[in-house]
This record gives structure tokens, C-alpha cells and sequence, in this order.
């Protein structure tokens, strides 16, 4: 990747509200067809980020660009190709769906008519709503206002999609078509989005950014962030004086630490380890010389809300 | 699903601060016009304006044949189409910018590309026109054939009828420039209509206590507070008078256009 494939990148973008920082600093760098995931607790910041994305807020101090052009000066002429679905997004009321997506379309293009009906028609069958297409928006429930959300943020074939809390809403079948729709949009645009469903995160994206407290905490490939710190950890079950193993085990070099539960007769453990070989070769071994036996033995795959936990956990050490 | 951005769309070409104008314009007329909201409007004003007048008109000549003294039906008509179509414009446009903002709708139609003074305008000229229309010229049309068919008054020529009208409209876009900039100002529709309605009445009743606001006021565009000394501009036209003065046509007119200028100025510095 290089600086010139940069869709967005900020530099020391903050934003307060008095005494309130509600983004401090934020250097942030989002590269063209990636799926970039913005994580982080409640009021971190995330919307507001957004919103200073999108010129609905102005900063504080910094500032950033979106295409190479100006986030402030250059709004206006950015949202030509941004599509934008907001968090809990509302829509005038006495409008049908078909009528929304007709003058959502007509903010970016002012014809043929029959062309921007085919447009209309492709989102609508896109998120699912053809059948609901003409009824007024005021009886749809919050699942089909969010299809709707994605259809209009997508109408004007945009270079890149922000989508805040994409998924929020949504049935898990909802759920599901909403991310293929994303995974589809890659091939053609850059996807930012912020939202709580990290199971989601780990199956789409392919860059993370955690944010606390207004704070840019962390920015990696999934792949890294998984990785993480290097440690590596192995569960296991097993029988026997496991409490006189575990002083032994523990003292091991390569041992970073034991967490020990107990399951029906079975004791259970997590053992974390800073050598993956050296586990792999000796861990079974040094705990059948201790008379132990072992029942499960497997690699425990880092989860991305336990990445996500220990990450926001400790910034807020 | 196509994702592939089509060469046969057209786009729009707008530039400067008209950036998405025509659509919001579009879609304010869609709100008024391809609903059933313009026709309730037009009974409601044709209720209030037409049926009272129909029933003062008759009222009137009935006391004339008594021989007691009668308010003319221009006079009456300055208060209903002034004075009532006021309180109507601050009832239809309190939660205009204030709606939007609190539902969301505002924030979702700013991050298409439309600039925040299009908005403003768009909000201030569909409205307008909306209320114009359904509050003042149809209710006028409807008065003017009244008075011809039924009151002592008869056929107006129309250029007179026309200019009484006209002082009539502009008092209304006073009111509707406040209410809106008010709902730039405010973020509760409470204080959006609190100001207008205070001031109406420190326009009706303090013209005794503040030196020169009888000169000024809006008000006298359409009523007179006090008409044994002064006669309203529509009052005026409509009879075939000179004006008394034009200084509340000149106020009235500048005070609507400071108060655009801040409803703009103030939105475009608001956050979503």
C-alpha cells in the first residue's frame, strides 16, 4: 500500500464540545478498496469521526481529506462520492421507499428519468424491498428503514461507503445479506464503517481501527491485530494432582501463565505461552511426566472481542 | 446488482451555494403538493377567511339597513388574512428547521451534495410559496369575488385588489422569515413560536409605549391597531387611498431580509 491509494487520512483531527474532547488527535489512514472496520465503546468518538467525515461538524484543530480534497473546504464536492448511512437513520415520512431512493438519486444526477427508475429499481431489489417499494415509509419497521438506509447510501455508485452501524437493526439473515452486499461493494469502492458486532469485523474487514475514550488506540490488518502479542494459547483438559503440575508446568520458560476452571471431574486450563514450537514439542510430554491425563488438547484461536476487550481494557489503564 | 457506475446518467451541474437546490426544492413541493396537506390548507384558510367574511359581509348590511356603524369588510380582511394567517404561519412553520434537525432528516439530506444555504432557501421559498398560495391568494381570489358578488363594496378594480394582496403576502413572508430563522436559533419548537407570538403582541399593543413603532410595525401592512388614525397599507390600496406612509413596507421588508441572512449565516455554522 502507498500514500497514494489513500482514501481517507486524517492528521491530528480532534473535536471538543467545551470542556468535553470528544476526538483528540486522530491520525487515521484508509486505503482504496479496503473494508475498514472503526471499533470502539460507546462514545468513543466513532460518530463523531463520521460527522467530521461528512462536514456535519467542523473540527477543533486538524483535519484531513477524503480523495486528496479538504474534509472542510471541500465538503460539498466530497459527498458527490461518498454514500453515507447514518446511525438510527430517519427519512421524511410521507415519502414511499421508491420515492426516497428517486430524490436521494436526484441529488447526484438529473436524468433520463427512465435510467435514475433503473437505478431505483436495482437498490430496491438489491436490500430486498421491491415488494414494499410503494408503501410510505411511516409503517416500515427498523430492519426495513435500515435496507433502505444501505439502498440510498449506495444509489449513486459511490467510491466510498460510510456506513454507521450498518448492521444495527437488522435479523440475522438481514445481518448476513447486509455484509455479502459489502463483500460485493469491495471490488468497486472503499467501505468505512463503525460498528459493535465484531464477529462481523473478523469476517469482512480487512483493517481495524480501535478507538477510546476520543483516542486512536490501535490501527492494524486484522491479521495483526489477531496476532496481537505474540502470545500463543493452548486449552486443555485432563485428569490428576493437576496442583502439583501446575507449579512445575508454570515454570517452564516458555509458560506465561496458566488459567485454571474446573468442568464436571475435568480441570481445565489455559496455558499461555511465548513459544509455539517449544509448546507444540514439549507441553503434552512434560504433563503425561506428571502423571496427568490429558483429554482435550488444541490451539485456541484469538477472537477479535477478546483482542478488542484487552485492547480498550488496558488503554483505560 | 450493479455497481458499476453508469455513463447514461446524467449529472446534476449545479454549482456554488445552489448545490443540490432544485431537488430540496423538489422535494419541499412534492411535501405540500403531492399530498393531501395543500387542499386541507386551502379549507382550512377558506373556513377561516371566507366563511367568516361571507358571514360578516351579510352581518354588515344587515346593521347598515339599521343604520349603525359598521367595520368596512376590507378593514376585517386585513385582520383575518393579517393577523390570523400570522398565528397560521408560526403553527405550519415551528418545527420546519426544528423537525429536521431533531429527526435526523436534516443531517441525512446534508451529507448528499447540498450546501446548508440551499437548504435554508429551500425551506424559505417552498414553504413560502405553499403558504402564500393556500393562506392569502386563493382566500383572496375567493374574497375578491365575494365582495363583487355580495357586499355594498362591489367589483374592485383589480390592480387596487392586486396591491392590497400583495401588502398581504409580504407581511406573511415576515412572519415566515422569523419562524425560521427562529428554528436556526432555537433547538425546542417552544422557543421558535415563543418569540414570534411576544412580538406580535409588543407590535399590537406597544404602539402607544415605544415612540415611532406605529410608523414601522409590520403589522400595518394588513391591520391597523389603531384605525381611527391610521389605515393599514392593504386597507389603503384596496380602497383606492395613498398609502399613510411606506416606512412599514420598507421595514417590514428589510427585517425579513436580515432575518434570511441570519437564518443562513446561523445554519451554516450548526452541527449535526
Amino acid at each position: 500500500m502507498n500514500s497514494n491509494d489513500l482514501v481517507i487520512s486524517t492528521q491530528g483531527l480532534s473535536k471538543s464540545y467545551g470542556e468535553i474532547h470528544a476526538l483528540k488527535k486522530l491520525d487515521l489512514q484508509v486505503h482504496q478498496n479496503s473494508i475498514f472496520a472503526f471499533l470502539g465503546p460507546n462514545g468513543a468518538g466513532k460518530t463523531t469521526t463520521i460527522k467530521l467525515l461528512l462536514g456535519l461538524t467542523r473540527p477543533t484543530s486538524g483535519g484531513g481529506a477524503i480523495f486528496g480534497r479538504d474534509i472542510v473546504k471541500d465538503s460539498v464536492d466530497i459527498r458527490t462520492n461518498i454514500g453515507y448511512l447514518p446511525q438510527d437513520v430517519r427519512f421524511y415520512q410521507h415519502m414511499t421507499a421508491r420515492q426516497t431512493l428517486d430524490y436521494t438519486a436526484k441529488f447526484f444526477y438529473k436524468g433520463p428519468q427512465s435510467k435514475i427508475n433503473k437505478r431505483v429499481n436495482e437498490m430496491l431489489e438489491l436490500v430486498g424491498l421491491e415488494d414494499r417499494a410503494d408503501r410510505p415509509i411511516k409503517g416500515f419497521s427498523g430492519g426495513e428503514r435500515q435496507r433502505l438506509g444501505i439502498a440510498q447510501a449506495e444509489v449513486n455508485y459511490p467510491d466510498l461507503l460510510i456506513l454507521d452501524e450498518p448492521a444495527a437493526s437488522l435479523d440475522p439473515q438481514g445481518r448476513r445479506d447486509v455484509l455479502e452486499v459489502m463483500s460485493r461493494i469491495r471490488k468497486y469502492a472503499t467501505i468505512f464503517y463503525c460498528t459493535h458486532i465484531l464477529d462481523d469485523v473478523q469476517r469482512i474487514s480487512d483493517q481495524v481501527a480501535i478507538i477510546n475514550q476520543g483516542e486512536l488506540i490501535t490501527q492494524a490488518s486484522i491479521e495483526k491485530l489477531l496476532a496481537g502479542s505474540g502470545e500463543v494459547v493452548y486449552s486443555l483438559e485432563m485428569r490428576g494432582d493437576t496442583e502439583r503440575a501446575y507449579a512445575y508446568i508454570h515454570n517452564l520458560s516458555w509458560v506465561t501463565g496458566i488459567k485454571v476452571g474446573q468442568e464436571n471431574a475435568k480441570t481445565t486450563w489455559q496455558v499461555s505461552v511465548s513459544d509455539q514450537t517449544a509448546a507444540e514439542d514439549h507441553l503434552i510430554s512434560q504433563l503425561v511426566s506428571q502423571d496427568l491425563k490429558i483429554s482435550h488438547f488444541s490451539l485456541v484461536e484469538q477472537n477479535l472481542e477478546d483482542v478488542f476487550i484487552n485492547i480498550v481494557e488496558g488503554s483505560q489503564k | 446488482m450493479s455497481t458499476t457506475p453508469s455513463n447514461q446518467l446524467e449529472l446534476v451541474k449545479e454549482r456554488g451555494w445552489q448545490r443540490g437546490l432544485r431537488n430540496l426544492l423538489r422535494g419541499e413541493f412534492s411535501a405540500w403538493f403531492k399530498s393531501s396537506r395543500w387542499w386541507k390548507q386551502i379549507i382550512i384558510w377558506f373556513s377561516i377567511i371566507n366563511l367568516m367574511m361571507i358571514i360578516m359581509i351579510y352581518a354588515a348590511s344587515e346593521a347598515a339597513k339599521d343604520g349603525e356603524s359598521v367595520p368596512s369588510p376590507l378593514f376585517m380582511y386585513g385582520i383575518f388574512g393579517g393577523m390570523f394567517v400570522a398565528f397560521g404561519v408560526m403553527i405550519i412553520m415551528q418545527r420546519v428547521i426544528i423537525g429536521e434537525k431533531r429527526a435526523g432528516t436534516a443531517a441525512w439530506v446534508l451529507s448528499k451534495p447540498v450546501t446548508r444555504t440551499a437548504f435554508v432557501v429551500s425551506r424559505l421559498v417552498g414553504n413560502s410559496l405553499a403558504i402564500l398560495l393556500t393562506s392569502v391568494v386563493v382566500p383572496g381570489v375567493f374574497f375578491y369575488i365575494t365582495l363583487g358578488f355580495i357586499s355594498d363594496i362591489g367589483w374592485l378594480p383589480p390592480m387596487n385588489f392586486l396591491a392590497g394582496l400583495g401588502m398581504i403576502m409580504i407581511h406573511t413572508i415576515f412572519w415566515i422569515t422569523l419562524v425560521l430563522m427562529m428554528g436556526t436559533l432555537f433547538e425546542s419548537s417552544g422557543g421558535v413560536i415563543a418569540v414570534p407570538i411576544t412580538l406580535f403582541f409588543i407590535l399590537w399593543m406597544g404602539g402607544g409605549m415605544i415612540p415611532g413603532l406605529e410608523y414601522i410595525s409590520p403589522l400595518l401592512l394588513t391591520f391597523s391597531p389603531d384605525p381611527d388614525t391610521i389605515n393599514s397599507l392593504s386597507f389603503s390600496f384596496m380602497a383606492g387611498e395613498p398609502a399613510f406612509s411606506w416606512l412599514p413596507l420598507i421595514s417590514t421588508v428589510v427585517l425579513s431580509v436580515i432575518f434570511i441572512t441570519v437564518a443562513i449565516r446561523r445554519f451554516n455554522r450548526q452541527e449535526f
